[in-house]
């Protein structure tokens, strides 16, 4: 054939793919699925049997919560997309990367970012805001790396040699334009100090800007790339079209369109305004059906292959991540019905529907791709194909222990807050009761932990012999593809108009995303001028901020909600259903997702400072069968006064009422009102001089004034 | 009250911009064949692979 | 499984499959078996294609083909034979076929692509082809555009794929439709996604309303929603105006303008009631009404598309382009444009050529296939001097013809144009949801006028008004409209997977008003081969036989050649034939071996015969005046002719018989499938066939021969069955894709089925406007009421069709064809 070709060389020229930088891709993903599913299991022990932080502050679940989460979704969940990108890209478009030095970049840079997250979310430097705890030198740095990515991408379509954009390069699109503004929109902070950083929303506001991001975190980071993914491996691993190219071209426009707007169904029975949440809602309804549309798409295009389901490992993963994304986007529209809502959220069965996504959609399509890329590119046959099978197995199994044992948990709490006697009164006002109560299937749910990371060991293992008994040393294959100068990538029209239209086609898209953003967002920044301002809410005292983000650092939030819902069973175990002004000064807002422990938000002044001090130096000599963390360092560590001046200047900047003379005395006030504190600690225990200027005293404040700052009285005092 | 202007202009851009997107897919004729980019992407690599193979097979094993 | 990896290996060349073609794996036994080095095909043609892919290294395409699960394809024509695409290189048809200078660029519609093996053999042929720069291959319509080197050597790309078995024939830039349907289709596409668009964000910003989004917000979204609902009604509602317009000047209601009448109505009162702060806006039920709308008809045109993507091209009269021409001063032959031909000119042609012109003959005397105007495949003879008619064969040896008339002014021109003419105003009669339409505006009219002053004089005229067009926006048969296409699009699909490529959903609304259905005899009833039915060869001595072979082989005529490819094999010491002689329309004779044979034809028939042969012609051979042996020629009835016939009498259709064909030979048909002989017209002129078929009126007409062109277009449903010549295709409602009658059956139930089911939707969208109607003029309906009720009934209507067709599907047990 070659000789054939002799004659014709104008016709095709040879090229070489990048897959070395595919190659990186994949070895980075292996290595941080491993520390992410680490990382998890930990937090998962840790709510069984809390002393497995070892007492040590770094290792303490509200540190490591964020780091797995993080690691998850952007070391894991990004690299595998990266990989698959570069991979598939260059295949689709006939061409090698734009270029191979921005590539690299892009793979550095990640990386680097990733240790950044590693170091800094152990220690405590958190916005407090879930999955965008990075504080701001991260944040830039993500935005740059991202934006090179942008520009690698772009340039490859820029000079591609097929005129057609594959539906995959379209989700690749939606991913880089969407997953930009998100992050930007979401990461307007000013800084206080180097890792120290204040969000410009507050309250409602930073809530919506937050869900409106955490959503579609959800929608744009671990559903349209892997959606591109899909489109593209499942029909290759399959060796078959894909079911109808038509219905998935409808897919991604339905799904693009809608899925932006998704985001308020996070908020549902809070103190959002009810049209806001009802759009939410209908709109995740909608999501319904495009979502299927894929997963049929997926799944039939798997038709008159079944044989290989039963052959083909690599088949196996495709099929039960495919039959995953579509239990995750039903069960995700009927979590977001109101009611549906108001049993779930704020319990484990959000946590089981989060991890049915992450690990049987997510992981299992990046455990097929990774087993149908390494013996591909290192260009050799797989190590061993029972391991393979063993992997999909115990993964699966341990999959389905996490989702059953979350799932009962969940319904389980979830049912028991809800429970009013006859009398009307709660079945189990203590909170604690309905934590007892889990506890069981939080072992369930490591043992399905355990599960999941032992078969991945297994592919690590596995792809780690066929890498190192490949074939050295042999150089990449070339690739015959139609020369550039040849018109059959883009017949009549000229290819410089072409890609000028796609790069403003892009720029436009941006606009649309952004615009869609904005006036989700907007309307409410502007919604205090439409509360009846009949009450009137004071900014924290300096302590009490140092207090909060004393909160922030120890991620307190992802245990502890402050968002009383307009729910009776809340509004009675609570006290009054939290408002919109309460939380208005709120940088950033802590409405919190979960409740491993009880609500917050009007905590203050129920309980004496010094049952506070005990508490948090050891819960369980309040509540006995308590799981929270002690924090004995709180009692060690001395307040930074100093910088209460700075952060206090800052918060004015962004809003928040305080004068000159606040600002500039906020060093000593806090000192004062600290020294009240421990005055009154001290004559009932004079044992306790070490927690003078400690941070417990910061802290307790805060909390004793949660729920205080909105007069009139009444609001506060209801839950007495 | 600005605001809410913002909001109008900016709704009318998202109209305008996902317009913009589709027409410029459709009319650059991206969805005229719905057909062929299902088979070809299966193609996309397949000589690629095929001559690993013959390379593999004369270098013996 | 096992049989996918034994052809793989087969690729290789390693094993040998017992039982299949390598190519394109037919079953193979000891008839059609054909070996060489050890590998077994069916055919030549299978042999040659596969030798050469191994040459070229392409045997891939094998392995990818088995990929596919696909084990079977079409064995290629022998490449031998098929059209010589050697004109297309001679420059006088640049201008017909190439679309585009640079690149060099020419269509052409390719058969027999199968998967995505063809896709890659096919686009791999710039490789070795050097003539060809680049070519990019369109499976959804089957065509490839072929960028060639300035070498302008056309022919390379349909002589290359001829080579692999496909066939490719040259689109002529302007009987290329596919262009301009895409433009058309791009426009439609935009202007759905400017209404999904719009109707999105309306929607979105109602339900916040709706929600209980109060003060500024409802204020603001209230004008949004009117803004966005601007290009709605303007550039996207223009196919509506268009069409409105259009049946203003031609005086005949189409069901769009109540659907004008709604969209003006509604936007112009909501923008009113906004501006006024009144509460009954529609711009969410308006703009998702026009959206759905645009949807269905979008997805019935592309159902439509597809299909006639699908529409095999018939072999037609004058596929080939160019023709030898007598230039008298260099006294020779040369190659020219078919259109540019001149009366007087000479042309000749080969064996099995088609005149493109009427002419006289010019040669000695040649056998002439008139098939065209009679449908008959059997020769006539005709001697010099006589007239040949335009698209009969030559079915002799080369011919000189001089033109008496060319292209229109031809006689089958003349029935061409006829044919033409009668097509066109069949299809612009006016559709079912059209005169449902007009009905409707003229109620919805009348009733709005009445009830505006009825409840005017009681609540005032501004109430009164409101009502009145509440009234009217909710009786809008809103639903009705846009779910109508859309059942006929399903229906066109579902049939399509029975075999029935539907051109015109308008059939369904004719379908079950047909009383009488009318046959072509040959190729629609009967096989439409002529071949020996019935000759004991064995009690004719050896030395009889060869002498008859000897003598046979002298003439061309096809009863001729039946009897010599019949006495194939015996050709050893063939003996001498002397005073050979053509007894004219009668037979030859001959002497040979020392006697004298004559082999004539025998007026009497009647004999009694195999129940579905149906005898054309007897002929005796007598050996010195002795009559030893008698070989009967003739056609067969389709096997399931009879019952198809019995079954369609049973439903109480009156059935005829048409053909071109000699009255023993129809009536013979006529008697064996039962039909009146009164029925049974025989020596029908093209022009007559449709006079018949359009006196009975109420007709269906099935068919196949461009004799029958006329009779298809001027009959109510006309259906061209497989292998139909492309002016019928053309012409004929329905193209049936297999080759039997049966299918008929099937699509009669289809029409019976799909009319149940708009009468059931319209029964449903009355009873629902009347309901709501009502409601509104009592005041009950407001704007949320409106947004639910509208969306509801469209729901429901979509699922009684979709009930419907689920009901051809199992009615006739059918799966989808890949």
């Amino acid at each position: 054939m070659s000789d054939a070709r002799a004659g014709n060389a104008a016709i095709t020229e040879n090229i070489y793919y990048d897959d070395d930088i595919v190659k990186k891709f994949i070895y980075a993903t292996i290595f941080w699925g491993a520390a992410a599913f680490v990382v998890g299991l930990i937090a998962a022990l840790e709510l069984a049997y809390w002393p497995a932080n070892l007492e040590l502050p770094w290792l303490t679940f509200g540190r490591i919560r964020p780091l797995h989460t993080n690691a998850a979704i952007f070391a894991f969940g990004g690299n595998i997309i990266f990989a698959g990108i570069y991979h598939s890209t260059q295949r689709l478009l006939k061409t090698r990367n734009f270029s191979d030095f921005l590539s690299n970049f892009h793979f550095w840079g990640w990386q680097l970012i990733i240790v950044g997250a590693l170091v800094t979310l152990p220690l405590g430097y958190s916005h407090g805001k879930e999955y965008a705890e990075l504080e701001w030198p991260l944040d830039i740095a993500i935005a740059v790396v991202w934006v090179v990515f942008a520009v690698n991408f772009f340039g490859t379509i820029a000079i591609r040699r097929v005129r057609h954009l594959y539906v995959a390069i379209w989700f690749y699109i939606a991913t880089i334009v969407t997953v930009t503004l998100l992050h930007v929109v979401n990461s307007i902070e000013i800084p206080v100090a180097m890792l120290k950083s204040y969000p410009v929303y507050a309250g409602v506001q930073d809530a919506l800007v937050q869900w409106w991001y955490g959503h579609n975190a959800v929608a744009f980071f671990l559903t349209t790339p892997f959606l591109g993914l899909m489109y593209y491996y499942v029909p290759k691993a399959a060796n078959r079209p894909i079911y109808s190219y038509r219905l998935s071209i409808v897919h991604f426009w339905s799904l693009v369109f809608i899925y932006i707007w998704a985001g308020p169904h996070h908020l549902l029975n809070t103190a959002l305004p009810d049209w806001a949440q009802t759009l939410g809602m209908i709109f995740s309804l909608m999501l319904w059906a495009p979502s299927w549309g894929g997963m049929i798409n997926g799944l039939l295009t798997l038709r008159g292959a079944w044989t290989k389901l039963r052959t083909d490992p690599i088949i196996k993963f495709l099929a039960v991540a495919i039959t995953f994304y579509g239990m995750s986007t039903f069960e995700g529209p009927l979590l977001s019905i109101k009611s549906v809502s108001s049993l779930a959220h704020y319990t484990d069965w959000i946590i089981g529907h989060v991890h049915g996504g992450t690990l049987g959609w997510n992981g299992f399509l990046t455990f097929g791709i990774i087993y149908y890329l390494v013996p591909r590119l290192w260009n050799t046959k797989i190590y061993s194909q029972r391991m393979m099978n063993w992997h999909f197995w115990i993964g699966l199994l341990g999959i389905l222990l996490y989702y059953i044992s979350m799932w009962a948990s969940g319904i389980t709490q979830g049912l028991m807050w809800r429970a009013i006697g006859e009398n009307g009164q709660l079945v189990y006002p203590d909170f604690v009761e309905t934590v007892m109560r889990i506890v069981p299937l939080y072992y369930v749910r490591f043992a399905g932990g355990v599960l999941f990371l032992t078969g991945f060991l297994l592919l690590i293992y596995n792809v780690w012999i066929t890498i190192a008994r490949a074939p050295r040393g042999e150089k990449a294959m070339a690739v015959e593809v139609p020369a550039r100068s040849s018109d059959v990538t883009d017949i009549g029209t000229g290819h410089r108009k072409l890609e000028a239209l796609s790069v403003i086609f892009t720029v436009l898209l941006f606009i649309a995303v952004l615009a869609g953003s904005i006036i989700e967002i907007v309307p409410t920044l502007a919604i205090f001028k439409y509360l009846p301002q009949t009450t009137k809410t004071e900014p924290y005292t300096p302590l009490e901020l140092a207090g909060r983000d004393i909160y922030i650092k120890e991620g307190c939030y992802v245990c502890h909600s402050q968002m009383i819902r307009k729910l009776p069973y809340d509004v009675l175990r609570f006290g009054a259903n939290s408002t919109l002004e309460e939380s208005m000064y709120d940088h950033p807002f802590q409405w919190g997702s979960k409740r491993t422990g009880p609500d917050l938000a009007r905590v203050g002044g129920k309980y004496p400072d010094m049952w506070h001090l005990r508490h948090m130096i050891d819960p369980r000599v309040i509540t006995p069968r308590s799981i929270m963390p002690a924090y004995p360092w709180l009692a060690a560590v001395k307040i930074d006064y100093n910088i209460l001046r700075k952060k206090l200047s800052v918060m004015k900047m962004l809003g928040v009422p305080y004068n000159n003379e606040d600002v500039s005395n906020a060093d000593i006030n806090a000192e004062k009102q600290a020294a009240v504190i421990y005055e009154d600690l001290l004559t009932q225990d004079p044992s306790l001089e070490s927690v003078k200027d400690t941070e417990v005293i910061a802290i307790i404040a805060y909390l004793q004034s949660l729920g205080k700052k909105t007069s009139p009285e009444g609001v506060a005092s209801s839950n007495r | 009250m600005n605001i809410i202007f913002l909001t109008l202009g900016v709704s009318i851009a998202i109209a305008l911009v996902f317009l913009a997107a589709f027409i410029w897919a459709a009319g650059k004729g991206q969805y005229d064949d719905l057909e062929t980019p299902g088979h070809r992407m299966l193609l996309d690599d397949y000589d690629t692979d095929k001559k690993k193979q013959q390379a593999k097979e004369e270098t013996g094993k | 499984m096992t049989n996918t990896t034994a052809t793989r290996e087969n690729a290789s060349g390693e094993v040998l499959p017992k039982s299949r073609c390598l190519h394109c794996g037919e079953a193979l036994d000891s008839s059609n078996t054909i070996e060489s080095s050890g590998k077994l095909f069916c055919c030549n043609g299978c042999r040659s294609v596969y030798e050469l892919l191994g040459a070229l290294g392409l045997d891939d395409y094998y392995s990818i083909r088995e990929t596919r699960n696909i084990l079977k394809t079409t064995p290629p024509a022998d490449p031998a034979s098929g059209e010589d695409y050697g004109y297309l290189d001679s420059g006088s048809f640049t201008d017909i076929y190439v679309r585009d200078e640079k690149p060099l660029t020419m269509n052409f519609y390719v058969e027999g692509i199968e998967c995505a093996a063809c896709l890659w053999l096919i686009e791999k042929i710039p490789d070795f082809v050097p003539e060809i720069e680049s070519l990019s291959l369109n499976m959804s319509d089957n065509t490839a555009t072929v960028n060639f080197t300035s070498e302008k050597k056309f022919s390379s790309f349909p002589e290359a794929i001829k080579k692999f078995g496909y066939r490719a024939h040259p689109l002529k830039t302007d009987e290329d439709a596919s262009g301009l349907k895409k433009r058309e289709n791009r426009k439609s596409l935009i202007r759905l996604s400017i209404a999904a668009v719009c109707a999105g964000n309306i929607m979105l910003l109602s339900a916040a309303i709706y929600a209980g989004a109060g003060g500024v917000f409802e204020e603001q979204f209230m004008l949004l929603n009117l803004v966005l609902s601007l290009p709605v009604i303007t550039y996207c509602s223009l196919p509506f105006y268009k069409n409105v317009l259009g049946s203003i000047r031609t005086g005949r209601a189409t069901v769009d303008i109540p659907i004008v009448f709604v969209i003006f109505a509604g936007f112009f009162i909501s923008a009113y009631n906004y501006l006024t702060g009144s509460p009954e806006v529609y711009f969410d039920s308006i703009s998702m009404f026009i959206f759905l709308l645009l949807a269905s008809r979008y997805f019935l045109r592309t159902v439509q598309g597809r299909l006639s993507d699908r529409e095999p091209l018939g072999q037609s009269l004058f596929s080939s382009n160019r023709i030898l021409v007598r230039d008298d001063s260099a006294k020779q032959f040369f190659y020219q444009p078919v259109e540019s031909l001149e009366t007087g000119q000479k042309i000749k042609l080969a064996r099995g050529g088609r005149f493109p012109a009427d002419g006289r003959l010019h040669s000695q005397r040649a056998e002439v296939n008139l098939s065209v105007l009679t449908g008959e495949n059997i020769p006539r003879t005709v001697s010099k001097g006589e007239v040949v008619y335009a698209g009969s064969i030559l079915d002799s040896d080369e011919a000189v013809l001089e033109v008496t008339g060319t292209g229109g002014s031809t006689r089958i021109g003349k029935i061409l144009e006829e044919v033409e003419n009668n097509y066109r105003s069949k299809i612009s009669h006016s559709t079912y949801s059209d005169r449902y339409a007009t009905v409707f505006t003229l109620a919805v009219g009348v009733i709005a006028a009445l009830s505006f002053f009825a409840v005017s004089s009681y609540y005032g005229a501004s109430e009164g008004l409101e009502r009145t067009i509440a009234f009217i926006l909710i009786s809008c048969p809103c639903a009705f409209v846009f779910v109508l296409p859309l059942s006929f699009g399903l229906f066109l699909k579902s049939a399509s997977d029975n075999g029935i490529l539907i051109k015109d959903a308008g059939i369904f609304d004719k379908l079950p008003r047909v009383r009488n259905i009318f046959f072509d005899k040959t190729g629609t009833l009967t096989n439409g081969v002529y071949r020996i039915l019935s000759w004991d060869t064995d009690s004719l001595p050896e030395p009889d036989r060869r002498a008859v072979l000897a003598i046979e082989r002298e003439s061309e005529h096809p009863v001729a050649r039946a009897i010599v490819t019949r006495l194939s094999g015996e050709e050893v010491d063939i003996p001498e034939v002397t005073g050979f002689r053509h007894l004219y329309s009668k037979g030859v004779e001959g002497s040979a071996g020392g006697h004298h044979y004559s082999l004539t034809a025998e007026s009497d028939l009647s004999r009694p015969n195999e129940i579905n042969e149906i005898i054309a012609t007897r002929i005796v051979i007598r050996k010195d005046g002795e009559p030893v042996s008698e070989i009967l020629l003739g056609d067969s009835l389709k096997e399931d002719a009879k019952f198809v016939v019995s079954e369609l009498k049973k439903r109480g259709y009156s059935l005829y018989i048409i053909s071109g064909d000699k009255e023993s030979n129809v009536r013979q048909v006529a008697y064996k499938l039962e039909i009146p002989l009164e029925n049974a017209f025989s020596e029908v002129t093209p022009e007559r066939k449709s006079e018949i078929v359009r006196e009975r009126g109420r007709s269906m007409m099935i068919g196949d021969g461009l004799n029958d062109a006329g009779a298809l277009s001027s009959s109510d449903v006309g259906v061209a069955i497989q292998g139909s010549v492309g002016e019928s295709m053309k012409v004929s409602d329905a193209y049936i894709l297999e080759n039997d009658l049966f299918t008929i059956l099937n699509l009669i139930d289809h029409g019976a089925v799909i009319r149940e089911t708009v009468r059931r939707n319209t029964a449903f969208s009355i009873t629902y406007n009347i309901a709501g109607g009502a409601f509104a003029l009592m005041g009950f309906i407001d704007p949320l009421a409106a947004a639910v009720l509208m969306p509801l009934s469209s729901v429901l209507l979509i699922a009684s069709s979709l009930y419907g067709q689920n009901k051809t599907r199992t009615r006739e047990g059918a799966a989808p064809r890949a």
